[in-house]
């Protein structure tokens, strides 16, 4: 926590001290203002202030020790939503519209909405490649997950279902590739 | 609320398919498009800017289609207001820089200096080039803003909870009825001028400095509860802008002025010293002070004109930049997926969800021919000039319409102008000082950021319904050039409303025209050499160093926040600091389900009454024209 704190505070002050250097206007007939050395070595503060911010959350990401959920908790929520998902599957044939709604709103604020609160975290401690794949995954079941809302509220049923069935489907891939994540 | 089906109702739905893509979605998109883009672009001749169209689409589209036919379903509303918007925002594109080149012509002319010839073709081809570059370019940044970025896009969700009221239960629907009551009323007290007091209160803007704060350190807040609600709906994400702000405003403005790096006075003519000492005798004031608010105003212009918002600018479109290079993987993944698409769409199966990336590069490729025809066809511009400015005019098209977009989805502000005002000095540095030309080119690339940001506005909305992306952006593709042409034929006839054919709008008129006579300002510095080339550079620097930091978006909304007035970066700091308030009161879900309702219920109620002063002034103009 300290050395992101203190890699901000560095940056802040770089970042300032830069804006202030850029502000002022060339002298007549000059192409720069003489308050450059200050927007320079502002924005070379801020370069250094920045790696020592960011290798200090990435440190702190792969402790666990960032603000909010952990990345094992981030993925045991996508393993609930995947689970609520399937209960839902299961009595689809009982349930009418505005249950249905219910439920999908019950899943989407237990788990997915949480999920997506806190995302960066993934990013931090897998890359942004594995990252963005987990959270660009659980976002197109999300977007399903809507549909099948939207679909039910215009009592739609069958389009709600095979929506339902394509966010499950998603689901199932999502949480197949992030098992071996799980363990470690 | 939910409309009564009979069992053969019912028996219909179960075996027709769901409703989205269809011929009367696209027809009262149409229609309401066009409707809304005169009326939004007389305003904006009047007033200097622009209003959404998507609330007021999805409003009609709820009644029309789910009231009126009884089959309507929200997906289908969704496709209505994505092709209603498209086409009023093309139309801004148009109203925001047309003008000027006639302006232009008439001054010139008046000063015995040859005058610009102004050719509809090429400015009708230069819009519909725009409309299509605008769509195609920023599709594949869907990923990224909408799914991995999550940015908030204010009025998208403000068009989402309209499409969902009446199902999304009642307490829901009465929040959004009670934010559009409370924000139509006041917007009326505003329009009316109940609340004008010169000093304190004076266009919709509270002055809080009570002659104490000195005016250079903008003590004002603006009275739109749009911006606040738009706080509101983003939250924490939101602050950087104020904090930006402050930066800007109470540390870099007073450190500017004490450090002499402002002007020690300001030159003033005859004429207005003369209104001065009038106004002193008429308020018994002293003159003293009144030199001494001059200076301060003078000095806050200054600040703000030539010091903050040309830096402001720079770290805008630095930050944006950075914002995309921090994300490419996932727009690799995005990529992927669009190429992944091809390939599916190419089998057959059906279950293409995006665009096909063959398909995007193809209409890219369209965009850049139309856009080289449009240059050609300039009076002055040689093929080879043509040819360059197209693609130039693309890759800028591409980079301003992300900046927009992201400055759209965090903030629902859009700084169309500063980029129209960057657009046009690239395009005539390009063409050799050739005016017209850089018009024609200003022209498609200001409607085509503003098809991007309402296209990743729109694709937010469908998100949040769950509609298929490949549909919203076939109509968006498909459309909005009608609102491009619209807007062009209008500005052409109400320029030659005018007496003797010609000066139906600009200074002095019932239609002043404020963003075509700021571009003719521009256009001036332009010709001069006077462009601050050195804000741009150090600003984009800035920019660089503000996207790479771990927290989303902080580039684009420090740089919006110095490019903007300080009242509204004020204004909308104060609703994020409320959802803050409210998220560590109540918690995050009294937030997603009482606050989100009512703060898009006061978005939705000023855009409802933007409308009706549209047709107002409208109605009102036209009374006055009718020979007693």
């Amino acid at each position: 926590m300290k050395r992101e704190r203190t890699g901000f505070a560095i940056y802040a002050i770089g970042i300032v001290l830069a804006i202030v250097g850029a502000a002022k206007l060339p002298a007549p007939d000059h192409q720069w203002p003489d308050s450059w050395p200050m927007f320079a070595g502002g924005a070379l503060v801020a370069a250094l202030g920045l790696m020592w911010w960011r290798s200090g959350v990435k440190a702190e990401a792969k402790q666990g020790q960032l603000g909010g959920r952990s990345a094992q908790e981030l993925l045991s929520l996508l393993v609930q939503s995947r689970d609520m998902g399937q209960a839902i599957e299961a009595e689809f044939e009982e349930l009418d519209s505005q249950t249905i709604r219910a439920r999908i709103d019950a899943l989407l604020d237990a788990t997915l909405l949480p999920f997506v609160e806190d995302r960066q975290v993934l990013v931090e401690t897998y890359g942004m490649r594995q990252g963005a794949d987990i959270i660009l995954k659980a976002s197109a079941a999300e977007r399903n997950f809507n549909r099948v809302w939207s679909a039910a509220a215009d009592d739609h049923l069958p389009e709600s279902r095979t929506s339902l069935q394509s966010a499950l489907a998603t689901m199932e891939e999502l949480v197949a590739a992030i098992r071996p994540l799980m363990n470690t | 609320m939910p409309e009564q089906l009979d069992a053969k109702d019912i028996g219909q739905r179960l075996v027709a398919p769901y409703r989205e893509l269809t011929v009367a979605a696209v027809v009262l998109g149409i229609v309401q498009g066009i409707i809304i883009n005169i009326a939004f672009a007389y305003v904006a001749l009047k007033i200097g800017f622009g209003i959404g169209g998507s609330t007021v689409a999805a409003i009609m589209g709820y009644a029309l289609l789910t009231g009126v036919m009884k089959r309507g379903t929200s997906v289908e509303n969704n496709i209505n207001q994505t092709i209603a918007s498209g086409i009023n925002v093309s139309g801004s594109g148009v109203v925001f820089t047309l003008p000027a080149l006639f302006m232009l012509n008439a001054a010139w002319t008046a000063q015995g200096e040859t005058g610009i010839q102004i050719d509809p073709l090429p400015l009708m081809i230069g819009g519909v080039a725009g409309a299509i570059l605008g769509t195609v370019l920023i599709i594949p940044l869907r990923k990224q803003m909408v799914e991995m970025d999550r940015l908030r896009f204010p009025s998208g969700i403000a068009v989402t909870t309209i499409i969902r009221s009446g199902r999304a239960g009642v307490e829901k629907a009465k929040l959004l009825a009670i934010g559009v009551g409370i924000s139509v009323l006041w917007k009326i007290v505003l329009i009316a001028g109940w609340l004008e007091f010169p000093g304190l209160v004076e266009e919709e803007i509270l002055h809080f400095g009570f002659g104490v704060i000195p005016l250079y350190l903008a003590p004002m807040i603006g009275l739109s509860v749009l911006n606040a609600a738009a706080g509101m709906l983003t939250g924490k994400g939101g602050l950087p802008l104020l904090i930006g702000g402050v930066l800007a405003w109470w540390v870099i403005a007073p450190a500017s002025v004490v450090s002499g790096w402002t002007p020690g006075e300001f030159p003033i003519s005859a004429e207005e010293e003369a209104a001065l000492q009038q106004h002193a005798h008429d308020q018994a004031i002293p003159m003293e002070t009144l030199y001494q608010q001059r200076y301060q105003s003078q000095t806050k212009d200054f600040l703000y004109g030539r010091m903050l918002r040309p830096t402001g600018i720079g770290v805008l479109i630095g930050g944006a930049l950075m914002g995309v290079i921090v994300c490419f993987p996932a727009i690799v993944i995005a990529f992927r997926s669009l190429a992944q698409a091809a390939k599916t769409a190419g089998s057959g199966s059906g279950k293409v969800e995006e665009m096909p990336l063959n398909i995007i590069i193809a209409c890219t490729l369209v965009g850049v021919v139309l856009l080289f025809t449009a240059a050609a066809l300039t009076e002055g511009v040689s093929v080879g000039q043509a040819a360059f400015t197209a693609v130039v005019g693309t890759v800028w098209l591409a980079v301003a319409g992300l900046i927009v977009s992201q400055a759209a989805g965090m903030t629902d502000i859009s700084p169309i102008s500063g980029m129209a005002l960057i657009s046009v000095t690239i395009m005539m540095f390009l063409l050799g000082g050739n005016v017209a030309g850089a018009m024609v080119l200003g022209v498609a690339v200001c409607v085509g950021i503003g098809q991007s940001a309402d296209m990743m506005q729109d694709l937010k909305t469908g998100h949040m319904l769950g509609a298929k992306p490949i549909k919203q952006q076939i109509v968006q593709f498909a459309f909005p050039w009608i609102g491009a042409m619209t807007a062009i034929g209008l500005v052409f006839l109400l320029w030659q409303s005018g007496p003797g054919g010609q000066g139906g709008f600009g200074e002095g008129t019932s239609l002043p025209a404020p963003q075509g006579g700021a571009l003719m300002g521009i256009i001036s510095a332009v010709q001069s050499g006077n462009v601050p080339v050195d804000k741009y550079l150090m600003g984009g620097t800035i920019g660089i160093l503000l996207g790479a930091a771990p927290v989303s978006g902080l580039g684009v909304l420090i740089g919006l926040s110095m490019y903007l007035p300080f009242y509204m970066s004020l204004g909308y700091g104060i609703g994020c600091l409320i959802h803050i308030f409210l998220r560590a009161v109540k918690g995050p879900m009294f937030c997603q389900h009482k606050l989100v309702p009512f703060a898009a219920g006061l978005i939705v109620g000023e855009a409802l009454t933007g409308v009706g002063y549209a047709i107002y002034e409208i109605l009102v103009s036209a009374l006055q024209t009718i020979p007693a």
